[in-house]
Formats: C-alpha cells, sequence, structure tokens
C-alpha cells in the first residue's frame, strides 16, 4: 500500500510538473530580500491588517494547543482516579 | 518537580523568551523588505513554523518507521505526539502563508506546486492523527496509520524542492541564501530558536500524555481481566 502511494504521488508529481507553464519573468519567485532604503521608501500601510492577523492567527493556533493539551491531561488523570476507584471497589469485593 | 517534568518545561519557557526576543529584532531592528514591506515580517514565524513542521513530520515517519519494524510502543508513542505538533505548526504555515499571499501576490490562495504539496502534505498528517484518535490501539489501525507517516517522507522532500522542479511563484529565499541584512537573518534565526524549541517542548509533552494513555489502557485491560471491571478507562 506504502508502494502504491509513493508511486502515485511521484505520478501526480509528474503530471503537475508536465502541465505548469514555465514561469514569467514576473511570476519568477523572488530570491533575495534585500532593506529598503528608509530615505526612498514609503511604507505601504495596507498590508499591517495581514501581518497583524497572520501574528495573532500564529498565537491563536499554539495557544489553542496547549489548552487542548492541558484539557487532555487533565481527563486522563480523571481516568486514572476513576480506574483507581473502580479497582479498589473490586479488591474489597473480592476479599 | 522531577528532572524529566523540567524538561519541556524548560523549553516552553526558553521558547517564550525567544519569541519576545524574535517579536523584538522583527519589529526594532529588522529593516523593511524593499518590495514587499511590512508584510514581509510574517516571514520570521511562517518560514521557521514550515521547518519545524518539515522536521515533525520526518520524524513522525521515522518513528513510525520504528514503530513497524520493531513495535515499538515509545516510538509510536513519539510517532503521534510528532504527527500531532506537526499539524498544528502545519496549520500555523496554511493561515499565515495565504494572509502574506493576499498583499504580495493579490490572492490568497494560488494552486502552485508549494502550497499544493504543503496542503496534501497536512493533509495526509491530518489524516494519520485522525486514524489515530479515532481507531484507538487496534494493531491494524497502527501499522496502517505508520503507513500514511512513512509516505508522508517523500512529499516532504518534494514540498522542499517543488519550486526548483516545477516553478511556481512561492519565494525560494533561505536556501538561496537571499536574506542580505544582518538583523534579517539574525530574526530569521530566533525565529527558528523559538519554534524548534517549542516543538520540543509540546512533542515532549504530548509524548508523556500518549505514554500516560497507553499505560491506563493495557492497565484497565488487565484490571478488567482480572476483576472483571466494566468501562474502566
Amino acid at each position: 500500500m506504502i508502494r502504491a502511494f509513493c508511486l502515485a504521488l511521484v505520478f501526480a508529481a509528474s503530471v503537475a510538473a508536465a502541465q505548469a507553464p514555465a514561469p514569467t519573468a514576473d511570476e519568477a519567485p523572488s530570491t533575495t530580500f534585500r532593506a529598503a532604503d528608509p530615505s526612498k521608501f514609503k511604507e505601504d500601510l495596507d498590508g499591517v491588517p495581514f501581518m497583524v492577523g497572520a501574528y495573532a492567527a500564529i498565537w491563536a493556533v499554539l495557544f489553542g494547543y496547549v489548552v487542548l493539551l492541558v484539557r487532555r491531561s487533565k481527563s486522563l488523570e480523571g481516568e486514572v482516579a476513576a480506574l483507581r476507584a473502580d479497582l479498589a471497589k473490586a479488591q474489597q469485593s473480592a476479599r | 518537580m522531577s528532572a524529566s517534568h523540567r524538561l519541556p518545561v524548560a523549553l516552553l519557557g526558553l521558547s517564550a523568551a525567544l519569541f519576545f526576543l524574535t517579536l523584538y529584532w522583527t519589529f526594532f531592528r529588522a529593516p523593511l523588505e524593499a518590495e514587499m514591506g511590512i508584510v514581509q515580517k510574517i516571514f520570521y514565524l511562517h518560514v521557521p513554523a514550515a521547518i519545524s513542521m518539515q522536521l515533525l513530520f520526518v520524524a513522525c515517519g521515522i518513528a513510525s518507521l520504528v514503530v513497524l519494524v520493531k513495535g515499538s510502543q515509545r516510538a509510536d508513542a513519539f510517532a503521534v505526539a510528532a504527527a500531532e505538533v506537526g499539524v498544528a505548526l502545519a496549520l500555523c504555515v496554511l493561515i499565515s502563508g495565504p494572509l502574506w499571499a493576499r498583499k504580495a501576490w493579490g490572492h490568497y490562495w494560488e494552486w502552485e506546486p508549494r502550497l499544493t504539496l504543503t496542503l496534501v502534505l497536512t493533509l495526509l498528517f491530518m489524516a494519520y492523527t485522525a486514524l489515530r484518535g479515532f481507531g484507538g490501539a487496534d494493531p491494524l489501525t497502527t501499522r496502517i496509520a505508520a503507513g500514511i507517516a512513512i509516505a508522508g517522507i517523500p512529499a516532504i522532500y518534494l514540498v522542499r524542492v517543488a519550486v526548483e522542479w516545477w516553478g511556481g511563484t512561492h519565494p525560494q529565499v533561505v536556501w538561496k541564501g537571499g536574506l542580505e541584512n544582518l538583523d534579517m537573518r539574525i530574526a530569521f534565526g530566533l525565529g527558528i530558536a523559538t519554534f524548534v524549541t517549542l516543538a520540543g517542548g509540546l512533542v515532549i509533552l504530548r509524548t508523556r500524555i500518549e505514554r500516560a494513555r497507553q499505560d491506563l489502557e493495557s492497565l484497565a485491560l488487565d484490571a478488567a481481566a482480572r476483576y472483571d471491571l466494566e468501562d474502566s478507562a
């Protein structure tokens, strides 16, 4: 099954490669990030909401995940307590 | 607190400190990027999250291989943890990336090779975590899930080489050494350190929970067999 999946993945990638048009000069990916010249650069503040949104989303996802881990840990502690109680009852009735 | 409990707490604390240092360097030291302006600052969290995600998915694939070969429960718990934390980081990547793209490219999403493969990779590991979450400790489910995780390893490599092989508009800055400014490089390095320590701390915590769940499950089965208990765990 794994081999079939890998083959399918490689096949899909090859088909995508064959169909993908070559990037034009405008579409070519950027390969450098250069510092802006502060005297010439006028910041466009349209980007601020996207940047704040991205930072907030990353923070929210990670915070949510930590909360989920804590809740899971608490629920597991509850299950251990329930098992202990069941075991104690069973041992008493066995005596 | 025992030494083994101190490690994840120390890693998470270190990660929190590094996060604030990254924010400081990103917003007060690293200059604005000439073409993209302020929205490029997403890079300092987006790429470290993506690199940590890929490391975790590779770790999950390797641990899954150990599960298939040796049947190790410890490796299984680690694989589950790595996949789950990896998926959380993948969500960070898949949310922050389109927000950056909306400003840089004019639209949130493009079906170009790297983005598409990252989405496929995330769905693959979401399938893994869903299978493990709903399939329980059934050995067949564990083996199928391990197979899915191993199949993810070539997909991770394809994400890495996607732009070089098939083109696309996704920036190729990190592997091309394209960060020209020293403060940009420091901010990026701090971002990497933040996410690697965060991922490490979370994986250790999640592995502990999974190990405790495995122990509880086997204890409950043992107790049920010995004392005829019902629905103990």
